[in-house]
C-alpha cells in the first residue's frame, strides 16, 4: 500500500474521528460509573484502524471478537482465559439470557456482561458509521452535531463538566470538517492531490481554527440567558410547594447561601391571618453576607431563650412608645413549619399548642417544641404593639453612640473582602449628601426605584464565580425580586457604615374578607419576602423595603414639633406605592443611566448591555417575533419559484456584468428546476432545452441555450448582447410563474 | 443546420440510400475525420451502394476488394511485374491505391491479408520490394463484416479494431423506404446518374479544417470521463484505450463541422460515444451469455454521466 499524500490524509481524518469518538466514551466512566472504559477506547481505536488499512472484514471482524471475548473474559471471570470450557458456556448463556430479557423489556435486569457486550456493538457500529461517513460519504456534520448535543446534554443534566470536551469538540470537528470538506472538493473537481494544494488548504485551515477557537476561549461570554433548566425542570416535576423550605426559592426557603437565578410563582396558601394590622410576618434574620447569599455569623444551633404561651417573648427589636395600641393576630396554619411567624415588636403568644417555643439567638428564629419533638402548629395568636417609629428619633441617629468601640455590632457591618469598589463608592455616593443614618437608609432605599431599577423574577442571572451578587444586580442586570433588593440595599448600607441585617418572612397577603370586625388576610407562598433591618442605637432594630413596588406597612411617627402622637400614622412613609400583590415593573428608562458608575459615555461593552438587556426583557416579544419571521421566511422559500422571478428580473434589469448573461441563464435554470421542469443532470443542455420548449410550445429555450453553449463549449469570450437576450429570458422566466 | 457542401453530399448520398440519413452521416464524419468504418451487416442491404455513392459524390475513385480466403496481400497492395520489354521490374498497383475502398467481407481473408490492409489504414503508406509508396489522398476504407456467419472465418484481432474510426450497422428499410427503393431502381439505378459534388481538394481542405474545431476542455473531460467509465464498468473486460478517446474527439469535430459548427457540444459526445467505442470495449463472457451488447452498455454509460453544463474553473 503506497502511503502517499492521500493516504496520510485519511490517516489524520481517521485519527480525528477517533478523538470526536472517544468524547463520546469519556462521559460514561462519570456518568454511569462505567470503569475499564480504556478497553471500550482501545477497542474503537482498533476498529477504525482496521477500517483505515482496510483490512478484510474476515480476519478484522474475527479479531474483533475474539478482542470483545478477551476483555469480557478477563473483567467477568477469575478463571484463566485458556479455560475456555467454563467461561465462553456461560458468556454464551448470559448473554442469551440478556437478548431474552431484551425482548421482554426487562431492561434492567440484563447482566452487566450482557451491557459491555452491546457497548462493544454499540461501538463497533459507531466506527463502522464513522468509516463509511469518512471514506464514502466525506461528510461528517450529523455526527458532529450530535457529539455537540451529547456533551452539552450531559453537561446540564449530569454531573460531568463538559466545558473542556466542548473546545476539544470544536477543535477536532471543525478540523475533520475543514479536510473533509477538501477531500469532497477534490473528488469533484478530479484533481490530483499534491503537497502545494495541501498547504494551500491546510495552513490557512488550521490558522483559522486555532485563530477562531483562541478567540472565542478568550472572548467575554455572556451569562446564560436561560436559567439553569434543571431545577425548573424538577420543580415541575416534584409539583409545587410540597414539602417544607420549597426545592427552588418557592415560597420560604431555608437555605440563602447562593441566591439569585429565576422565581417560579407558587400560590400555595401558608396560613391565614386575622389582624386589624396588617404588616411583614417575621421568620428569621440573617447577618453574614457571602458574596454569593447569606448565612448566619453564628450558626443557628436551635438553642436560646425559652418561653411559652402566656409568656413576655425574650426578644426587643425596637423601644416601642408604651403609648401605641396593642393588637392580636390569629393564625390558621395551612402549610406547617415547626417555626412561627411573628410580628414585629410581639409581645405575648396567646394561643399555641406547644410546650415551649425556642427563639434561636442567632438568627431570631421561634420554633416550637412539645417535649423534645419539633411541633408543627396549626393555629396561635399574637399580642404585639404596632410598629411606630418616631421621626425626629430616627433622624437624631448619626453614629454607632454607646456602641462606638464596643465591637458588638461589627457582624451587622460585615462586608465580604472581595465585595468590589464600586459597590462601596456608589454607597458613598447615594449616602453622601445626607447627614443622618434615617435620611442615609431612605437614599438607600429609594435609590432603585428613582434608578430605573425593575422588578422582575424571571431571567434573574447567578452570580458566577467571580462575580458578586450585589455587584451584579447594581450595574449589570438592574433587574430582580426581593432577594436583590434587600440584599443590595444591606450590603450598601453596610458599605456606608451603618448596621444592618437582613430579614426574611411574608409579606402581609391578600385581604379576603372579614372576621370578627377584623381583617383577613391570606398569605401565600408568593408572599414570602426578604427585607432589611436597620439599627439605630437608640430605638433598635427598624425595617426598610427597598423592593420595587413593595410597602412595609411601618409608620414613621412626624413628631416635627412637640408631642408624640399617634394620629398622624396613616400619613405615613412618603414614597410608597402600591400594595405589594401587583408589583408593577418600572418601565425600563434607560436602566443603564444613573447607576453612577458609567460616566465615560458611550463604550461598547455598555452598549452590548444595554442590548443584553433589551433582549432579555423583550424575550417573549422576539421570541414571537422570530417564530414568525422564521415561518414567514419558511413560506416565501417554499414559494419562491413564484416570486423569485420577479426579484430575478428586476436583479438582472438593473446589473450591469460582463458575465451577466451566464449568470442569467444559470439561474433561469434554476427557476426551472424550482419550477418543476428539472433536467437530469445526464441530459445535454440543448436535449433539456428542446423538452422545456416542447413544455411551453415555445422556441425560446434553444436559442439561449444555442447562445450559453457558444460560451461554455466554444470559449467565446465575448457575451452575447445581454439587450438582445433579455426579452427572450423574461418571456420564459415570467413563463414560469404562472 | 449542416455545413453547405457537406450537405448536399448527404442530399446526394440520401438520393440511393433511401432513408439512411444516419449512416451517411457517419460516413461523412469518418470521411472528414480521416478514418475508417467498420460496417457489420448482412449482405444485401446496400454497402456497396452507399461506399459507391459516397465515392461519386467527392468525385473520388472507388475501389472494391471482395476478401477470400486465398486472397494474398500482393493482391490488396499491388505487385512487382518484371517488364522483358524494359529489362525492369514494374509496380502495378493494387486496389489499395484508390481513395474510397470498399473492403467487403474483410473477416473471410487470412491474418496476414487483413493486416496488409490495416497497416495501410494506420499509416497511409505501404511498402513494396522495400519500396515505401505513400497512398492517395483522401484514404478512406469502408469494411464490411458479416456478422451471422462464422464458420471460416478470420474475425480480426482487438488490435486490429481500434484501426477503425467507428463501427455501425445498415439495418434494414422500413417497409416504405423498401417501397421507394424499388421504384427508384426500377429504371435505372440512380447511382449512375450521381454527379460529384464537392471536389477532392476541397474534401482534403475540409480535413485539415476538422482540426481547428472547438473542442472545449469540459467536453474533453466529458470524453475521458466516459472513457474511465468503460473501464470500471462491472459488464467490460477490457475497456477503450486512450486511442478511444482521441478517436471520439475527433470524431466529434468531424461530427460537429458537419453540422455546421465550430465547436463541440456535449449532444455530439453522446450521439457518437457507442459508434467508437462499442468495438473498442470487450465484454465479459458473463454479460455476452446475457445478451448484453457492447452498444448497450456505452448507452448505459452515458445516460448516467453527468454533462459539463459550466466553464471549469482554472
Amino acid at each position: 500500500m503506497k502511503f502517499g499524500w492521500h493516504k496520510a490524509t485519511f490517516f489524520i481524518l481517521y485519527l480525528l474521528s477517533f478523538l470526536l469518538l472517544w468524547e463520546w466514551i469519556r462521559p460514561i466512566n462519570q456518568v454511569t460509573e462505567t470503569s475499564y472504559l480504556h478497553l471500550f477506547v482501545a477497542f474503537a481505536g482498533l476498529s477504525l484502524l482496521f477500517y483505515f488499512f482496510e483490512v478484510d472484514w474476515r480476519i478484522s471482524g474475527a479479531i474483533k471478537i475474539l478482542f470483545i471475548a478477551v476483555t469480557l473474559q478477563s473483567l467477568y471471570f477469575n478463571t484463566s482465559i485458556l479455560e475456555v470450557g467454563t467461561w465462553l458456556p456461560e458468556t454464551v448463556l448470559s448473554l442469551w439470557e440478556g437478548l431474552i430479557l431484551t425482548v421482554q423489556q426487562d431492561w434492567n435486569a440484563v447482566s452487566n456482561i450482557y451491557r459491555s457486550f452491546l457497548f462493544f456493538v454499540l461501538l463497533w457500529l459507531g466506527t463502522y458509521l464513522l468509516h463509511y461517513w469518512i471514506s464514502v460519504r466525506k461528510q461528517l456534520f450529523l455526527f458532529y452535531v450530535f457529539t455537540v448535543i451529547y456533551v452539552a446534554l450531559l453537561d446540564t443534566f449530569s454531573p460531568y463538566n463538559g466545558n473542556a470536551a466542548v473546545i476539544r469538540i470544536i477543535l477536532i470537528g471543525f478540523l475533520l470538517m475543514g479536510l473533509l470538506t477538501f477531500q469532497r472538493i477534490l473528488d469533484q473537481e478530479r484533481l490530483k492531490q499534491s503537497m502545494n494544494q495541501y498547504q494551500k488548504w491546510m495552513i490557512p485551515l488550521v490558522a483559522m481554527v486555532i485563530f477562531s477557537s483562541a478567540v472565542a476561549y478568550a472572548a467575554p461570554k455572556a451569562d446564560p440567558i436561560w436559567p439553569d433548566p434543571v431545577p425548573y425542570i424538577q420543580s415541575f416535576s416534584d409539583g409545587a410547594g410540597s414539602g417544607p423550605g420549597g426545592v427552588n426559592r418557592l415560597g420560604y426557603g431555608v437555605d440563602d447561601t447562593a441566591l439569585g437565578g429565576s422565581f417560579v410563582g407558587d400560590d400555595t396558601k401558608v396560613f391565614d391571618v386575622v389582624t386589624n394590622d396588617a404588616q411583614y410576618w417575621r421568620i428569621e434574620t440573617k447577618d453574614l453576607y457571602t458574596g454569593k447569599g447569606w448565612e448566619n455569623a453564628r450558626t443557628p444551633t436551635g438553642e436560646g431563650a425559652e418561653f411559652s404561651v402566656g409568656e413576655q417573648i425574650p426578644l426587643s427589636l425596637s423601644r416601642i412608645s408604651e403609648e401605641s395600641d396593642s393588637v392580636t393576630a390569629t393564625f390558621d396554619i395551612n402549610l406547617k413549619y415547626s417555626h412561627i411567624v411573628y410580628p414585629y415588636n410581639p409581645i405575648l403568644l396567646e394561643e399555641g399548642d406547644a410546650d415551649r417555643f425556642v427563639l434561636d439567638a442567632a438568627n431570631e428564629k421561634i420554633t416550637s417544641y412539645n417535649g423534645n419533638e419539633r411541633a408543627e402548629l396549626s393555629e396561635y395568636e399574637w399580642t404585639f404593639r404596632e410598629p411606630d417609629y418616631s421621626l425626629t428619633a430616627l433622624r437624631e441617629t448619626t453614629g454607632l453612640g454607646d456602641f462606638e468601640g464596643t465591637g458588638e455590632l461589627d457582624q451587622f457591618l460585615q462586608l465580604p473582602e472581595e465585595l468590589p469598589q464600586r459597590v462601596r463608592d456608589l454607597a458613598v455616593e447615594i449616602t453622601e449628601s445626607e447627614d443622618n443614618w434615617y435620611d442615609k437608609a431612605t437614599a438607600v432605599e429609594s435609590y432603585f426605584s428613582q434608578n430605573g431599577f425593575v422588578y422582575d423574577q424571571e431571567d434573574i442571572p447567578v452570580p458566577g464565580s467571580r462575580e458578586d451578587y450585589v455587584d451584579q444586580f447594581l450595574f449589570e442586570s438592574q433587574r430582580g425580586y426581593c432577594d436583590n433588593f434587600s440584599t443590595s440595599m444591606v450590603v450598601l448600607l453596610r458599605a456606608a457604615d451603618i448596621p444592618a441585617r437582613w430579614v426574611k418572612g411574608y409579606t402581609e397577603g391578600e385581604l379576603t374578607g372579614q372576621s370578627d370586625g377584623q381583617n383577613e388576610y391570606e398569605v401565600t407562598n408568593n408572599n414570602a419576602h426578604s427585607w432589611v433591618e436597620v439599627f439605630f442605637p437608640s430605638i433598635g432594630w427598624v425595617p426598610f423595603e427597598p423592593t420595587v413596588g413593595f410597602t412595609n406597612n411601618v409608620s414613621v411617627n412626624y413628631d416635627i414639633d412637640t408631642e408624640s402622637d399617634t394620629e398622624t400614622e396613616e400619613a405615613a412613609e412618603e414614597e410608597e406605592q402600591e400594595s405589594p400583590e401587583t408589583p408593577e415593573p418600572m418601565e425600563e428608562e434607560d436602566p443603564t443611566l444613573g447607576t453612577g458608575s458609567d460616566e465615560q459615555g458611550f463604550t461598547f461593552g455598555q452598549s452590548w448591555e444595554d442590548i443584553k438587556a433589551f433582549v432579555s426583557e423583550n424575550k417573549l416579544a422576539f421570541l414571537v417575533a422570530g417564530l414568525i419571521l422564521a415561518l414567514a421566511a419558511f413560506v416565501l422559500y417554499r414559494i419562491r419559484f413564484r416570486w423569485l422571478p420577479r426579484v430575478l428580473i428586476l436583479y438582472y434589469g438593473i446589473k450591469k456584468d460582463d458575465q451577466i448573461f451566464t449568470k442569467a441563464y444559470l439561474s433561469l435554470l434554476k427557476q426551472l428546476d424550482r419550477y418543476g421542469l428539472k433536467r437530469d443532470e445526464t441530459q445535454t443542455l440543448s436535449a433539456y432545452a428542446r423538452e422545456v420548449d416542447r413544455f411551453f410550445s415555445t422556441k425560446e429555450m434553444s436559442k439561449l441555450t444555442a447562445q450559453y453553449e457558444r460560451i461554455v463549449y466554444r470559449q467565446d469570450k465575448k457575451e452575447p448582447q445581454w439587450r438582445d437576450m433579455r426579452e427572450l429570458w423574461e418571456n420564459l422566466i415570467k413563463r414560469t410563474t404562472g | 443546420m449542416y455545413h453547405q457542401k457537406l450537405e448536399t453530399v448527404l442530399r446526394n448520398i440520401e438520393h440511393v440510400m433511401i432513408g439512411k440519413r444516419n449512416v451517411a452521416e457517419l460516413s461523412v464524419v469518418a470521411l472528414l475525420a480521416q478514418g475508417h468504418i467498420l460496417l457489420e451487416d448482412v449482405p444485401g442491404v446496400g454497402k456497396t451502394m452507399m461506399v459507391r455513392a459516397l465515392a461519386k459524390s467527392v468525385g473520388a475513385n472507388f475501389t472494391r476488394i471482395q476478401f477470400t480466403p486465398d486472397l494474398l496481400p500482393s493482391d490488396v497492395i499491388g505487385v512487382s511485374i518484371y517488364n522483358p520489354r524494359e529489362l525492369e521490374f514494374q509496380f502495378r498497383p493494387g486496389p489499395i491505391m484508390g481513395n474510397i475502398i470498399l473492403a467487403d467481407e474483410i473477416n473471410r481473408t487470412s491474418p496476414k491479408t487483413q493486416s496488409a490492409l490495416l497497416e495501410g489504414m494506420e499509416e497511409g503508406s505501404v511498402t513494396v520490394d522495400g519500396i515505401t509508396r505513400s497512398l492517395e489522398k483522401p484514404f478512406f476504407v469502408m469494411a464490411t463484416q458479416n456478422p451471422i456467419e462464422y464458420e471460416g472465418t478470420y474475425p480480426l484481432p482487438e488490435a486490429q479494431l481500434d484501426r477503425f474510426l467507428l463501427k455501425m450497422k445498415m439495418g434494414y428499410p422500413t417497409a416504405q423506404e423498401e417501397m421507394e427503393v424499388l421504384n427508384r431502381i426500377q429504371y435505372s439505378p440512380p447511382i449512375d446518374k450521381l454527379e460529384p459534388v464537392i471536389s477532392l481538394e476541397e474534401l482534403i481542405q475540409l480535413q485539415r479544417e476538422v482540426s481547428d474545431i472547438v473542442v472545449d476542455d469540459t467536453i474533453k473531460s466529458y470524453i475521458v470521463d466516459l472513457a474511465g467509465k468503460t473501464r470500471a464498468h462491472a459488464n467490460v473486460y477490457l475497456g477503450a484505450s486512450p486511442r478511444g478517446s482521441i478517436a471520439l474527439m475527433k470524431a466529434c469535430q468531424a461530427y460537429a463541422m458537419l453540422h455546421g459548427r465550430d465547436f463541440v457540444l456535449p449532444d455530439d459526445v453522446q450521439f457518437l460515444a457507442p459508434y467508437i467505442f462499442s468495438h473498442r470495449i470487450i465484454l465479459k463472457s458473463e454479460a455476452k451469455y446475457e445478451g448484453i451488447q457492447p452498444e448497450d452498455v456505452i448507452e448505459r454509460i452515458v445516460a448516467r454521466t453527468r454533462v459539463p453544463v459550466q466553464r471549469l474553473v482554472k
